[in-house]
């Protein structure tokens, strides 16, 4: 059975120290370390990167000496890891490859992300860009409006999911914001487009992640893996993802309840967007404001990596970090049940993919 | 935004087939106004936008700019990608159009 063995990520850096080859590589090199196996035990590749161009999977597989007979390229940024997990898993349980790398991530700097947020698709090019928008923080202002306005939050309710991650990630090396956070500097910080502040927005930082997937009986297994795209046509307002839709089917599949996980990570690009999916997922069953509480309290782990919120956002690989901390805490033994999210591709006026994969360390 | 000729849904931005019917003759059609239901100014990367959803008389939310915060609620003129409070004087023709690269 499809199995991730290994789980690995580069240090993230604010800017660029590598070419997008040369950090994806590295992602590859620690996770094969981590698997014990050596790039000629790969048949399999999967990649995900706004900024390999002109480069390909097929020039990433080439580069990195790999010869392999299942290639995947996903473009769906915070979707990529788990489309791409989606496909693996099957590839390895149909005997199309017998060991996938899987590999998200980006050099990317300030300069760079603006052109890619300008150009992200056609309807951002033609009707956000010139307004100007200055990226998708305007945008989840006004949902994180709609949400407030929905729940009866306020900033502070964010604010305490902001700090719960900041705590976690405080004991992350690799996490760009390292410091721990506290409410009182939260609510102090001016904002950036009300009412998110900096601390509601993810750094941007440059780096890669990777996992390794496998035939075996040991490591973490896809119980189950649900995804839903476009579920509406952009005239909602943002609330609700595919999620949502897919989660019936996700617990079906996966033969547990949202009350058995262990460890989370849902896509935070937005505080926002962590309650919506954690709801979406049927982790709020008594409602949003006390899911607020639960995480606050640390009644339930929620991106204990401290998220990308704490540890950054590097380009795509924001949609494989959540799968690596969740793996990673797996094969440590630190639970037996993990639920990641993946959500993003804004297509308009909020993210047109979600996806979502229920995994179990075994035995 | 363009408009199902079969079924008279309005969709923004411009699609290739009814998200509404499925049917693929759609027809471009001018926005006239709407109200504004959130607002929000951008100060970083740039600086003192106002962007605000709107919910167009025709039915799609859609984000434009306006020339300083209005309140929830305000109704609105749309000209290209900007909005303005209904009651202020009309102004010049915004160069960008809402409709787009439309469907041919």
């Amino acid at each position: 059975v499809a199995a991730i063995v290994a789980a690995a990520e580069t240090p993230y850096t604010r800017e660029p120290d590598a070419t997008t080859p040369e950090v994806l590589a590295r992602a590859v090199r620690l996770a094969l370390a981590d698997a014990g196996l050596e790039p000629r035990d790969v048949d399999g590749l999967g990649v995900a990167s706004f900024t390999l161009a002109p480069d390909h999977a097929v020039d990433l597989a080439w580069r990195l000496g790999l010869h392999v007979r299942w290639l995947q390229d996903d473009p769906n940024g915070g979707a990529s890891a788990l489309n791409l997990l989606q496909h693996a898993r099957r590839a390895i349980d149909a005997g199309d490859a017998s060991t996938i790398v899987l590999v998200a991530g980006d050099a990317l700097g300030d300069a760079s992300v603006r052109d890619l947020v300008d150009a992200y698709n056609v309807a951002t090019r033609d009707h956000l860009a010139p307004l100007p928008f200055g990226g998708p923080n305007g945008l989840f202002a006004l949902l994180t409006q709609r949400h407030m306005a929905a729940h009866g939050l306020t900033r502070e309710d964010y604010g305490r999911v902001v700090v719960a991650q900041r705590a976690h990630g405080a004991r992350n090396p690799n996490a760009v914001r390292s410091r721990p956070l506290s409410l009182e500097e939260y609510l102090a910080e001016p904002p950036l487009a009300e009412p998110l502040t900096r601390f509601d927005c993810v750094p941007v930082v440059s780096g890669a992640d990777a996992v390794v997937v496998t035939g075996s009986d040991t490591g973490v297994s896809v119980r189950a893996l649900a995804a839903s795209y476009v579920p509406d046509d952009q005239s909602g307002d943002g609330l609700v993802t595919g999620l949502a839709e897919a989660a019936p089917r996700l617990w079906a599949e996966a033969g547990v309840a949202p009350g058995d996980v262990d460890v989370v990570s849902v896509y935070d690009d937005y505080p926002a967007m962590v309650l919506v999916q954690l709801a979406d997922l049927g982790l709020a069953p008594e409602g949003v404001r006390a899911l607020v509480e639960r995480i606050a309290s640390g009644a339930i782990r929620v991106n204990t990596s401290g998220g990308q919120l704490a540890a950054g956002q590097a380009g795509a690989a924001g949609g494989m970090h959540g799968l690596v901390e969740v793996s990673r805490r797996l094969l440590a033994g630190e639970g037996r049940i993990g639920l990641v999210s993946g959500y993003g591709m804004v297509l308009y006026r909020y993210g047109g993919c979600a996806n979502a994969a229920v995994l179990e360390r075994r035995p | 935004v363009t408009v199902c000729r079969r079924c008279g849904a309005h969709s923004f931005p411009p699609r290739l087939a009814c998200p509404a019917c499925g049917s693929f003759e759609l027809a471009r059609a001018e926005p006239t106004g709407g109200v504004v239901e959130e607002v929000t100014t951008v100060r970083r990367p740039v600086d003192g936008v106002v962007l605000a959803s709107v919910r167009l008389d025709e039915g799609p939310r859609v984000v434009l700019r306006l020339d300083e915060p209005l309140p929830s609620g305000t109704p609105v003129r749309v000209e290209g990608l900007r909005a303005y409070a209904s009651s202020s004087a009309a102004r010049s023709s915004n160069s960008a159009s809402a409709s787009g690269d439309g469907n041919r």
